[in-house]
């Protein structure tokens, strides 16, 4: 699973050319208004402005489609869980059933999930990161806040990488994962080893880059300027978003 | 006589866990001098590097780094602007999403204006090798590229004593081969911890043999390799082809 949000911020587009913390706050607006709507049809239509967004930012449906199924995936015992009616008392204590309402909630919920998944595409992979994090600290947020973002996203990496080789040392070693209690213990070693390598590396990462002289601000190179196509962008993606909403109460529930 | 590089005096130094990495050290480095530092695993190499770049603070002793006293936080800071360090694994090091991002990375942290930072940056790319890597990913790079490409980041900052941790490790023989010629032609202060005697040979000119956190013997880099009594009282290995080479370097025999 590719889970670099980076890999396009080399291409050309509206969006890769709008200014970034212009583009922060036109997504931040749109993501809000995605989570605010509660309709399905509403959801869809937000849905589909968000693949529209991306697909105007570079991305391909199929690269879109490939690292939003993870979130369905993630999302799928909503699917068990929500639908799932337990009444108590009467005759018998305990009824377990199913309710359609559940279901129906469960799609709404990973829809609008998956909608705002689609959208942050082209909110953060339109510009290298450190650029986006600029971004936000030139808005106002709080450096440990954007400090927060670069570390967890940066130690990701740390954490896929050192997965991966300690899934090739345990295949090398003639492991076959399984579903039997010592499976369960080499996962739980696994996962208790990789916190703390993981911990140990995150730490040499953070000496290399103090010994480089970081200090919790993030320096770029390029010098944002804003230009009126930047606002009109805001203004356009603003009023997307509150028509998203208006329609969602007004007219499509 | 030259300027006193990096003096450390009695410098002792205890990991959280208790383990004490040195103890008692005493080292001086002039203007100009090439060091290694040799030693068994755990000798204290990589700490005294550490705290000679301002990222440990030692238990007790003293060290002195171009002139500063390194007695407290600010110029712990402040040193790092005019120390390079290369860490042992590049991978701890690159975390940008280019080369030149990562070569701008020093410069724009001390705050050098965009042009500075970026003609500093094609300098130590064009002085590493590494002219037409600037869009590259540093982390799809090969492990000998990789080093340069960290060798760069740290040249980018111009600095005044350069500290190398294991810069040969796990390179194959042309990535070897060339980190050397590099490390050979820098006119700078260095520190190098290193198994490589062959890399002790033709770049440093003088030896601090480290065993148990404190320096065992320190002098001309060929006098200390040559004593096989000397290296295995520490617990190295001196191998059956350093005789020959030291011949050829008219050194001992």
């Amino acid at each position: 699973m590719d889970i670099r949000l980076e890999s396009h911020s080399t291409l050309e587009s509206p969006v890769h050319r709008w200014d970034p913390a212009l583009k922060m706050v036109g997504f931040g607006l749109f993501i809000l208004a995605l989570a605010a709507l509660l309709h399905v049809h509403a959801i869809l239509m937000g849905m589909a402005a968000s693949i529209l967004l991306a697909r105007a930012a570079g991305f391909s449906l199929t690269q879109v489609a490939s690292r939003v199924k993870w979130i369905f995936f993630l999302l799928l015992p909503l699917y068990l869980l929500l639908p799932l009616r337990v009444t108590l008392g009467g005759d018998t204590p305990i009824v377990v059933g199913w309710s359609k309402e559940g279901l129906v909630l469960a799609g709404v919920i990973s829809l609008r999930a998956m909608a705002i998944a689609v959208a942050i595409f082209p909110m953060w992979g339109t510009a290298p990161l450190h650029v986006s994090l600029r971004a936000l600290s030139a808005l106002g947020v709080p450096d440990v806040l954007v400090q927060l973002v670069l570390f967890t996203y940066r130690y990701l990496f740390v954490y896929f990488d050192q997965f991966h080789r300690m899934r090739l040392a345990l295949a090398a070693r003639g492991f076959s994962p399984g579903v039997d209690a010592r499976s369960f213990r080499v996962y739980g070693s696994q996962v208790g080893m990789l916190l703390v390598t993981s911990y140990e590396q995150a730490e040499r990462v953070l000496a290399a880059m103090k010994s480089r002289g970081y200090d919790g601000r993030i320096r770029t190179l390029e010098t944002p300027k804003r230009e009126l196509s930047d606002w009109g962008k805001l203004v356009l993606l603003a009023a997307l978003s509150t028509l998203l909403v208006i329609g969602d109460r007004l007219w499509l529930g | 006589m030259a300027r006193v590089d990096l003096r450390a005096s009695k410098l002792s130094f205890a990991y959280p866990d208790g383990t004490h990495s040195l103890e008692g050290c005493d080292l001086v480095v002039r203007e100009r001098e090439k060091w290694a530092l040799i030693g068994p695993n755990g000798a204290g190499k990589t700490t005294l590097l550490l705290l000679a770049d301002g990222l440990l603070r030692p238990a007790s002793g003293a060290i002195e780094v171009l002139g500063s006293a390194l007695s407290n936080p600010r110029e712990m800071v402040e040193i790092r602007k005019r120390v390079g360090f290369l860490f042992q694994n590049p991978d701890d090091q690159l975390f940008c999403t280019t080369v030149l991002e990562e070569v701008l990375f020093g410069p724009l942290n001390h705050d050098l204006p965009p042009e500075v930072a970026r003609a500093r940056a094609d300098a130590a790319l064009r002085s590493a090798g590494l002219e037409g890597y600037e869009k590259r990913v540093p982390q799809h790079l090969s492990g000998g590229e990789k080093r340069k490409v960290a060798v760069a980041s740290v040249l980018s900052m111009e600095p005044e004593l350069l500290l190398f941790d294991e810069p040969t490790n796990d390179l194959d023989p042309r990535g070897r081969v060339e980190i050397l010629q590099l490390l050979e032609n820098m006119p700078l202060t260095m520190l190098i911890a290193t198994h490589d005697y062959e890399l002790v040979l033709r770049v440093c000119s003088h030896v601090a043999l480290m065993n148990r956190g404190r320096v065992a013997a320190s002098g001309p880099a060929d006098k200390i390799l040559a004593d096989k009594e000397l290296l295995e009282s520490c617990g190295l290995v001196q191998p059956e082809w350093l005789p020959y080479l030291l011949k050829g370097n008219g050194a001992a025999g």
